[in-house]
C-alpha cells in the first residue's frame, strides 16, 4: 500500500516525462557491407573465404582475422560465401558491416557431429576496440548472483568490497579505484550515479541481466566526460527475444529470500514489451560474526518493477523505452533495534529508505540503406532517507540526459561520429552529522548540495586500415554550471593486430567529474570519526588515465583454445576529492587533493579449455595505488595490493549439470588510523565459492555455498559496546562480512 | 542447516530418477525436418532431444533433413516429439515452429529475411 502512495507521489517526475518526449536524429552513411567468416565448430575465424555478389563476379576474400568488406553493389542484395572443404552458404538481402558467417565443414556437414554451440561464461572481446571483458548470461547462471554487487565474484578485473559493517551495501572497485571513477551504462545509458552510488549495485537484479561488459581505461567521447578508469555496461533483457515466462526463486541459510519473474510478450514482429519483477526479503538478523551485538546483514526489503517496450521494423526503425522504479528499506545495527527506535541513543541503528523512478528511451531511425537517425534521453528521480546511530542523512537528486549521437562513414575507412548531450542533475544533500553522543549535531547542506546545467559537443574520428589497425581519436567540450568551467577531454584509442592472433590496444584520455563525496563515502557515517571540510569548495575531480593490453590467442585443437592477456593501466589525478582518515583516528578531512594521487594496475589473465565442458581461467593483478595526505604518501587504503583469481567451469554433455567453482586470493590491504586493535595492513585471504546446476526440459535447480573456507573479519564493529562514544567505528571493513552461506534455488522458463 | 541439504539432495535425485530409461518396449522413427540444411541446427535437435523423456537415443541425419527416434512406447510418441522439436524452433513436417524459439537459433537457420544466411530459401 506504501508503496503505491509513493509512486503516485512524483510530482517533479511528471514534468520530466515531458521534457524526454525529445527525440533527434542523425544520418549515418554506409555504403560497404563486411563482417566475419568464422568456422562454426570452433569459431575460428577463416581466412582466404571467397565472397562474391550472387549472379556477379565482384567479391573479395576474408582477411587473415576472418573480416571482408565488400562496396555495396547496384546489380544484387546477395552475397555468396565459399570457402574449400566447407558448405557455400548464401546470405540474402545483407546490409551493415557487422555480418556473421558460420561455414560447415563438408566433412562434417554430412554426419551426426557434437556441435560447441555453447557460449562462454566470461571473454575478452577479441573484435573491440578497448579491453572488453564479457560476463554472459551462462557466467551469470554459475553464480547465485542476486544483484549487480555480486556478479563480479568471478572476475578478477573488479573488487566488490563492504562500505561498513552495518549498511550491507556494496561498492566496486575497478583499476584499483572506487567504482565511481568508471562508468555505469544501462544499454549504453548511464544509469547509476551521483546519489545512487551507495546502494545502486543492488539495485540491478542478476536474473534480469543477458550481460555485463567491463571495458577497462578512459571511455570514447560519446557518454560524456566521466569514465576515467573504464565502463561498465549492462544489457537488461530484451523482449523480443526472451522467454515468454520466467522465475526465479532464492533462498540462503540466512533466510535471505528473492523472487524473480519476467513477463514478455509479441505482439507482431514489430512490437512487444517486458515486464520484469524483483522482490527480495530478508526478514531475519544473525550475528554470527564478531558476537558483537551488531546484525551481520541488515533486514531488508526491495521491490524493483520495469517495464518496457520495444518497437522495430526491420532494420528501418528501432525504439526502446524503459520504465524503472526501486524501492528499497533496510534495518540493521544492534539486533535489539526496530525501526520505531530511530534517534534512539542507548541503542544504535542503522535504516535506510529508498526511491526511485528511472526513464530511459532510445530511437534510432533509418530513412534509406544508407541514412539513419538515432536519441538517447534517459531521466531520474531518487530520494534515499537514512540514519546511522544518531545521524541523519538525507538525499534528492533530480537527473535529466539528453545525448544525440551522428555516425557517418565519409568513405572506406574514415568513420566519423559527433554530437551533442545535455545534463541536467540536482543533487540535494543534507547531512544533520551527530557522531557520538557528546558531539554537537554539525549540519551539512551548501557544502554537498549542488545544481548542475552540462551541455557539451563531442566529435570523434575513427581511421580504418583493413581489419588490422583501426584507431579512434575524439575530442569533447563540456560546460559545466557549478563549477563554472570549460572541460575539454580527449580522448584516443588504438587496436592493432599484429599477425599471428596478437591484438594490441592503446587507449589515452581525461575525464572530469563531480563528486557526491558524502554519497560515496557512506560508510564514514557509521562510524565516531568528525567531518572536517579542509576547502571551503571541493572542485571538479580531474584525471588522465592511460593502457596498453595485449592480447594472445592460441588454437590447441579444434575447438580448444588458449587466450592470454596482460594489460597495464595508468591513472593520474591532477584534482581528487580527497578523503584522509591518516591524520588523526578520530576524523575525516575532506578536501582537494594536495600533492599527487595516482594508480597503477597490471593484470595478466589466462583462459583455457583443456577439453570439451571444461574451461579454466586464472588471473593474477598487482595493484598499486598511492595518494598524498597531508603530505605523506600513502597507499589507498581498502585496496588490496594484489588479487589472483581461479575459476573453474565443468558441464555434462547438453548442459544437464554444471559445475562452478571460483577461488579468489585476496592480497594485503592497508587500513586507516583506527580506534580498534587491528593497525597497519590488513592480512591476506582466501574466498572460495560454489555452485551446482541441474537442468531438466522446462527448469534448473541450484545448490551453492559461498565464503566456504568461511574467513570472516574478527571484529567488523570496533567499539561494539559503547556506539555512541568516539572510540566507535563500523566503516572499517576490509574482509568478508558473512560467513559460509549455502543457498538453493530453481529457475522456471516457458518458452 | 541439515534440513536444507537433505531439501536439496532429495530434489537432485528426484530429478535423476527420471532419466532412468530401461531399453526393451523401445519403437524407432525418423522425423523429417524440412528446414534442417546446416548443422547449426544440430545442437538444437540433440538438445530437445536429450531433455525429452522416453527418448533413447537418436541419430541426426543432415543429408536426409530427418532425425531417427528410438523411444520408449507408452513414455513418449512421435507427435510428442515433434511438438517438442517444434517449441525449441524446429520446424517438423507437421508442427509449426515456435517464432519466439526460432530467433535464439543459429544465424543459418534464421529466414533469409533477416539479411542473414538462410538455407530455407534456396
Amino acid at each position: 500500500m506504501k508503496l503505491i502512495f509513493n509512486i503516485l507521489q512524483f510530482g517533479a517526475v511528471r514534468v520530466f516525462l515531458c521534457i524526454m518526449l525529445i527525440m533527434a536524429c542523425c544520418p549515418l552513411m554506409a555504403q560497404q557491407v563486411g563482417g566475419i567468416v568464422t568456422d562454426y565448430v570452433s569459431g575460428e575465424p577463416l581466412i582466404g573465404v571467397k565472397v562474391i555478389w550472387r549472379g556477379t563476379s565482384i567479391g573479395t576474400t576474408t582477411n587473415k582475422d576472418g573480416h571482408f568488406t565488400l562496396k555495396e553493389s547496384q546489380n544484387a542484395t546477395d552475397i555468396v560465401v565459399s570457402y574449400t572443404g566447407y558448405r557455400s552458404d548464401t546470405l540474402y538481402n545483407v546490409n551493415g558491416t557487422n555480418i556473421k558467417v558460420r561455414l560447415v565443414q563438408t566433412s562434417m556437414a554430412l554426419q551426426s557431429v557434437s556441435v560447441h554451440a555453447r557460449r562462454k561464461a566470461v571473454y575478452s572481446d577479441f573484435s573491440s576496440l578497448t579491453n572488453k571483458e564479457v560476463t554472459t548470461v551462462e557466467g551469470l547462471r554459475g553464480l547465485a548472483c542476486c544483484n549487480l554487487g555480486e556478479s563480479f565474484e568471478n572476475s578478477a578485473t573488479i573488487d566488490v568490497g563492504y562500505s561498513d559493517a552495518v549498511s550491507g551495501s556494496k561498492q566496486i572497485q575497478l583499476l584499483g579505484l572506487t567504482g565511481v571513477y568508471s562508468q555505469m551504462l544501462l544499454e549504453n545509458i548511464p544509469f547509476l550515479r551521483g546519489l545512487t552510488t551507495p546502494y545502486g549495485l543492488g539495485y540491478v537484479p542478476g536474473q534480469w541481466m543477458e550481460s555485463i561488459s567491463v571495458s577497462k581505461g578512459v571511455a570514447t567521447v560519446k557518454n560524456g566526460c566521466e569514465a576515467i578508469t573504464g565502463i561498465i555496461n549492462l544489457e537488461y533483457e530484451k523482449p523480443d527475444k526472451g522467454d515468454r515466462f520466467s522465475i526465479n526463486l532464492y533462498e540462503n541459510s540466512d533466510l535471505k529470500s528473492e523472487i524473480t519473474t519476467k513477463f514478455n510478450h509479441r505482439f507482431n514482429d514489430h512490437l512487444s514489451t517486458g515486464l520484469y519483477l524483483f522482490g527480495t526479503y530478508s526478514g531475519r538478523r544473525f550475528d554470527h560474526i564478531g558476537h558483537d551485538g551488531f546484525a551481520d546483514y541488515p533486514l531488508q526489503q526491495q521491490l524493483n518493477v520495469l517495464n518496457r517496450w520495444d518497437y522495430e521494423v526491420g532494420h528501418d526503425f528501432h525504439s526502446q523505452t524503459l520504465v524503472n522504479y526501486i524501492h528499497e528499506s533496510r534495518l540493521g545495527g544492534d539486533m535489539r533495534f526496530e525501526r520505531s527506535m530511530r534517534g534512539n541513543d542507548s541503542i544504535y541503528g542503522f535504516g535506510g529508505t529508498s526511491n526511485r523512478l528511472y526513464f530511459m528511451t532510445k530511437n534510432g531511425f533509418m530513412i534509406s540503406n544508407t541514412a539513419s537517425f538515432g536519441s538517447q534521453v534517459s531521466g531520474s528521480w531518487f530520494r534515499h532517507d537514512a540514519w546511522y546511530g544518531l545521524s541523519e542523512y538525507k538525499g534528492e537528486e533530480k537527473d535529466v540526459y539528453v545525448n544525440l549521437m551522428v555516425n557517418a562513414e565519409v568513405s572506406g575507412g574514415h568513420i566519423v561520429d559527433y554530437g551533442a548531450s545535455f545534463r541536467y542533475s540536482d543533487m540535494g544533500e543534507e547531512l544533520m552529522y551527530k557522531p557520538y553522543l557528546t558531539a554537537a549535531v554539525l549540519v551539512f547542506d551548501p557544502e554537498i548540495s549542488f545544481v548542475e546545467v552540462v551541455p557539451g559537443v563531442f566529435g570523434q574520428y575513427t581511421f580504418r586500415y583493413g581489419d588490422d589497425f583501426n584507431a579512434t581519436f575524439g575530442m569533447r567540450y563540456d560546460y559545466n554550471s557549478h563549477h563554472e568551467r570549460h572541460l575539454v577531454s580527449p580522448r584516443l584509442h588504438a587496436r592493432w593486430h599484429m599477425g599471428d592472433q596478437y591484438v594490441l590496444r592503446l587507449s589515452a584520455g581525461r575525464g572530469f567529474r563531480t563528486s557526491n563525496v558524502i554519497a560515496e563515502n557512506i560508510g564514514l557515517l557509521a562510524s565516531g570519526r568528525d567531518i572536517v571540510f579542509a576547502d571551503t569548495k571541493l572542485d571538479m575531480e580531474e584525471a588522465w588515465n592511460g593502457g596498453i593490453n595485449l592480447n594472445k590467442h592460441f588454437t590447441i585443437s579444434e575447438g580448444h583454445s588458449l587466450t592470454v592477456s596482460i594489460d597495464y593501466f595508468h591513472t593520474s589525478f591532477v584534482n581528487q576529492v580527497v578523503v584522509d582518515l591518516d591524520a588523526n583516528a578520530g576524523q575525516a578531512i575532506i578536501g582537494n587533493l594536495v600533492g599527487r594521487s595516482w594508480s597503477n594496475v597490471v593484470q595478466a589473465d589466462v583462459n583455457i579449455e583443456p577439453f570439451d565442458g571444461f574451461s579454466v581461467s586464472l588471473a593474477g593483478k598487482i595493484n598499486s595505488v598511492f595518494c598524498d595526505y597531508h603530505g605523506v604518501r600513502m597507499r589507498k587504503p581498502y585496496t588490496p595490493f594484489w588479487k589472483g583469481l581461479a575459476v573453474f567451469t565443468y558441464h555434462t554433455r547438453f548442459d544437464k549439470w554444471r559445475f562452478d567453482f571460483t577461488t579468489q586470493l585476496n592480497g594485503p590491504q592497508r587500513l586507516p588510523l583506527n580506534k580498534g586493535t587491528l593497525q597497519g595492513e590488513a592480512s591476506p585471504y582466501i574466498y572460495m565459492l560454489g555452485q551446482i546446476t541441474r537442468r531438466f526440459k522446462q527448469f534448473e535447480v541450484y545448490v551453492g555455498v559461498e565464503n566456504i573456507t568461511d574467513y570472516v573479519q574478527e571484529t567488523p564493529v570496533i567499539g561494539a559496546d559503547n556506539p555512541f562514544s568516539q572510540a566507535f567505528d563500523a566503516s572499517v571493513v576490509y574482509a568478508p562480512l558473512m560467513g559460509r552461506l549455502f543457498y538453493v534455488g530453481l529457475r522456471l522458463n516457458v518458452m | 542447516m541439515k534440513k536444507v541439504t537433505l531439501f536439496l539432495i532429495a530434489v537432485f535425485f528426484l530429478g535423476t530418477a527420471f532419466a532412468q530409461n530401461k531399453k526393451n518396449d523401445t519403437k524407432t522413427v525418423e522425423i523429417s525436418i524440412p528446414g534442417y540444411c546446416c548443422n547449426g541446427l544440430t545442437p538444437t535437435i540433440e538438445k530437445t532431444l536429450a531433455y525429452e523423456r522416453g527418448v533413447v537415443e537418436w541419430t541426426t541425419n543432415l543429408e536426409k533433413k530427418s532425425v531417427t527416434v528410438v523411444y520408449r512406447e507408452g513414455k513418449t510418441n512421435p507427435a510428442k516429439i515433434e511438438k517438442a522439436l517444434a517449441a525449441n524452433g524446429v520446424r517438423t513436417a507437421n508442427e509449426k515452429p515456435n517464432p519466439r524459439a526460432i530467433e535464439k537459433l543459429p544465424a543459418c537457420c534464421q529466414p533469409a529475411a533477416k539479411g542473414e544466411s538462410g538455407c530455407d530459401k534456396e
